[in-house]
């Protein structure tokens, strides 16, 4: 049985974004096929080979989050990298707890999207294994108080409360963040959360 | 105890009933057995007859309360006439009843006011008062006479005549005098008034000596002497009142009817002139008459004439009390525009006397301000043309500094119904106009605050709307990239692919520039919008948030709508704040529809009827007018301003917003009049 080709499902009810997220996704190589809205999506979708979901956050109707709950409840393992225009850190959370393979912030750079399609293909081929040994070797570069700060960090809080929960500054809890995020390579809120997942830090 | 209490119900009684008429019929038998004494010389029925004046008098004070001792009167009269029984009940009958039917007719019928403060009062006195028990008495005494064939001493007529006059002066004597003092009791002279009073009883009664008692014979005994009562009168008249006069005219009766009765003066037996005692006797009563009638009406008449002037003294007064005290400042100004009247309210608040304005003109008197001149010009010209009358408000210069007044100023039309001068009113009004201005300001302040979080709110969507085609480009563009880097491009492609970008960008401009617009929220013009340019701007700006909420938005616009006339950025803002509460609405409810519509179509009145409607929880029937009440709001983080505002901006276009329930939701209303209405109704 021969490896079916990557296919990339793309939903977003806004034309130009399904149309420019094609293009660039061809631009490289991947096969995509666009949808108007998450209720399309799961009408026409059988499961089926190595793809993964490019899924806008906020549609008319079924939102992207919801479509993910949807695909969840049908047992499905298809990896959803979620874009949003209006994203905060509590729907990264909740996304990333969700089991979103990514979250990412519309406008974004196209190597950040290309990156977090290729790795939810990998992790559709390959099951869970998206690299968790390297990035528990980072997290053990973090110092005590770096590992607490990313925790609560990870759990959606802003600054201000980890600092009160740990009885540091703002200011401090702002280096600790940025020394967390340094050494792990997240480029992102979610990433982190990712991160946290991957390594069993965090329940999902 | 029951003894006590007759005693207690028998005084009230005594005083009310019993005292009153036991002194009526005292005074009435003591009147009539007077003048017979008086004219000793004259048949019994020929005297000056006062008992029917205190008949009548009685009458006139206490009502028909002096019925009975009236009748005692008349009766003990009788009495002391030794008639027969029969003749002497019916003549008590007959007279009491004639006393009961003058007082009848000049109370009951005429409405007769006793005070005699009036000439019709004086006029009913005479010709009722004075004449219907004499007239009545006088065909009884002729019917008398004619039925007896007893001869007599002189002619029946003649008899008859005499004792009609008789009673005619008696009445008239009495009766004015009587109600003069009682009706003015507690009116006392001021003491140089009494001097006068007593030095015109003085000369009065010396007059009336001379005259009638002869006491000037014969040097003066002439038959035109009598005359010189009226000076007497007349000065009683014009310096007092009708009670001095009458008081005087009593007092001359009673001199000039017993001088005679002594046989002096020009009435008296000496001097029989044609007629006899009795022509005599007429004479003199017809002389009293005269005196009485002419000096009482005049007193009465000069009485009046002396009210109705206290009157309009005292009407004046108070006007000019009203005028010379109010704050507001009252002017009278010719039509020539010169100042006639100033009231002294224009001293303070000026600072310059009164005199400086009369005989100026408005402008040579208070300054208006430059900007104010026109309008103060256009209002003298407004008064003086129907309907003469105009309201305005204009600064003027005081010590104060410019201060505003109100002018209420209205021409008075003289009976050829042109202006004859004009009357103005005017009023501080600087402390409104200041607090009006901060309303306004203060508005103006909310309406920009309620944009601003307007705003706020929507700073989201905005990001996220523009964020759509940036997301765009930027794909294309990495895409497009990678494409040429890669060599595998194909030119047509590429060049479409770089089309795409450039139409993404625009689109993204243009929502900056539209919002830039919206949130600048500059002075607008009007203009004329085409209806559905105003809808789908509305949709665009709106359809960003509704999409974030998960509401489906819906426009249709009827075709052909004419324009109307608006400030579009002020009716987008309208618009969309009613999309905007209708999107709320329906996140807020959990109706299975989650739709907002804007429909636009010509309106039943005319004009153009924008609705938005949306499928929320809906609104109470109270709340359909409350909602448009400042800080009303239903929504938790609402400040309640959106919905007075956008109203106020309804009205401000000649335009209508409102509310309804619909079946599910809610709906609201604007109505702007297109723009050839405006036209008709301007022209």
């Amino acid at each position: 049985m021969p490896t079916p080709e990557p296919l990339v499902h793309v939903v977003d009810d806004e034309a130009a974004i399904r149309d420019s997220l094609a293009m660039l996704l061809r631009s490289v190589g991947l096969q995509s096929r666009a949808y108007g809205s998450a209720q399309e999506f799961l009408e026409s979708w059988r499961p089926g080979g190595a793809e993964c979901l490019v899924c806008d956050v906020r549609m008319p109707g079924m939102s992207g989050l919801e479509l993910q709950e949807a695909l969840k409840a049908r047992n499905a393992q298809v990896p959803v990298v979620l874009i949003t225009g209006h994203g905060d850190v509590a729907m990264a959370v909740r996304a990333m707890k969700a089991g979103a393979s990514d979250f990412i912030e519309k406008p974004f750079n196209d190597q950040v999207l290309l990156d977090a399609v290729n790795r939810a293909l990998a992790r559709a081929r390959d099951g869970q294994d998206d690299g968790r040994a390297e990035i528990e070797a980072r997290i053990e570069l973090l110092t005590p108080r770096e590992r607490e700060v990313m925790l609560l960090v990870a759990e959606g809080r802003p600054n201000k409360v980890v600092a009160t929960r740990l009885g540091l500054s703002t200011r401090t809890v702002e280096v600790h963040r940025a020394k967390v995020m340094e050494k792990l390579q997240a480029r992102s809120l979610a990433e982190l959360v990712r991160m946290a997942i991957l390594c069993g830090l965090m329940r999902p | 105890m029951i003894a006590r209490a007759n005693a207690a119900s028998v005084t009230p009684m005594l005083k009310k009933w019993i005292l009153p008429n036991v002194l009526v019929a005292v005074a009435y038998a003591a009147a009539s057995e007077l003048a017979l004494h008086l004219l000793r010389y004259a048949a019994e029925t020929a005297v000056v007859w006062f008992a029917s004046g205190v008949g009548i008098s009685a009458m006139l004070l206490l009502g028909t309360r002096a019925l009975p001792g009236v009748a005692l009167g008349a009766l003990l009269c009788a009495i002391f006439s030794q008639k027969p029984l029969g003749l002497m009940l019916l003549s008590t009958v007959l007279t009491t009843g004639q006393i009961w039917l003058t007082w009848w007719l000049l109370v009951r019928v005429t409405d007769f006011n006793p005070a005699l403060a009036r000439v019709r009062d004086m006029v009913k006195l005479v010709f009722i008062g004075a004449s219907v028990s004499p007239v009545l008495n006088g065909v009884r005494a002729f019917v008398q006479y004619a039925l007896a064939d007893d001869h007599l001493p002189m002619p029946a007529h003649a008899l008859v005549k005499a004792a009609l006059l008789g009673e005619m002066a008696g009445i008239l004597l009495l009766v004015p005098a009587v109600l003069g003092w009682a009706n003015s009791r507690g009116q006392r002279l001021r003491p140089g008034e009494r001097a006068e009073a007593l030095l015109l009883y003085a000369t009065g009664v010396a007059a009336a000596l001379g005259v009638f008692a002869s006491m000037l014979q014969p040097m003066l005994l002439v038959a035109s002497l009598p005359y010189a009562m009226f000076p007497v009168l007349f000065w009683a008249a014009a310096r007092f009142g009708p009670r001095e006069t009458a008081t005087m005219y009593f007092i001359i009766g009673v001199i000039a009817v017993a001088g005679t009765g002594f046989g002096r003066g020009p009435f008296g037996e000496a001097h029989i002139t044609f007629g006899g005692t009795y022509g005599n006797l007429a004479e003199l009563y017809l002389f009293l008459l005269v005196l009485g009638a002419t000096s009482l009406m005049f007193s009465a008449g000069r009485q009046q004439l002396v009210a109705s002037q206290s009157a309009l003294r005292e009407s004046e007064e108070k006007y000019r009390l009203l005028v010379d005290h109010q704050t507001d400042l009252v002017a009278k100004i010719g039509i020539d525009g010169r100042i006639q009247y100033v009231s002294p309210s224009h001293r303070e608040f000026y600072g310059k006397p009164e005199a400086e304005f009369i005989g100026r003109t408005l402008s040579e008197a208070v300054r208006p301000h430059d900007e104010d001149l026109c309008c103060v010009q256009d209002a003298w010209k407004e008064v003086l043309s129907p309907p003469y009358q105009t309201s305005h408000e204009h600064r003027v210069l005081t010590p104060r500094g410019w201060r505003w007044v109100a002018v209420l100023a209205r021409a008075v039309l003289g009976a050829d119904g042109r202006p004859q001068f004009v009357v103005a009113v005017a009023r501080d009004v600087t402390d409104r106009r200041r607090a009006e201005e901060q309303a306004r300001q203060h508005l103006q302040q909310l309406a920009h605050v309620s944009r601003v979080s307007s705003m706020g709110e929507m700073a989201s969507a905005i990001a996220h709307e523009i964020n759509q085609p940036l997301t765009a480009i930027a794909n294309y563009a990495s895409a497009c990239l990678r494409l040429l880097r890669s060599g595998k491009a194909q030119p047509g492609e590429a060049l479409e692919t770089m089309q795409r970008v450039a139409s993404e960008a625009e689109r993204a401009g243009q929502i900056v520039r539209k919002m830039r617009g919206f949130v600048r929220g500059e002075e607008g013009q009007m203009a004329l919008i085409e209806p559905a340019f105003l809808a789908s701007e509305v949709m665009r700006l709106a359809s960003a948030e509704a999409r974030q909420s998960g509401v489906e938005l819906k426009s249709e616009v009827a075709p052909g709508l004419p324009p109307v006339l608006a400030d579009s950025i002020q009716i987008q803002q309208v618009l969309l704040n009613l999309v905007r509460n209708a999107v709320e609405a329906v996140v807020g409810g959990e109706g299975p529809l989650r739709e907002v519509s804007l429909g636009v179509r010509r309106a039943a009145e005319g004009g153009v009827h924008f609705t938005v409607r949306d499928t929320g929880p809906g609104l109470a029937p109270e709340a359909l007018d409350k909602v448009f009440e400042p800080f009303y709001t239903t929504k938790p983080d609402g400040i309640g301003i959106g919905l007075p505002l956008s109203r106020s901006i309804a009205d401000a276009h000649g335009g209508r917003l409102w509310a309804s329930a619909e079946a599910s939701g809610a709906a609201f209303h604007l109505v702007l009049p297109s723009a050839q209405e405006l036209e008709h109704a301007d022209a």
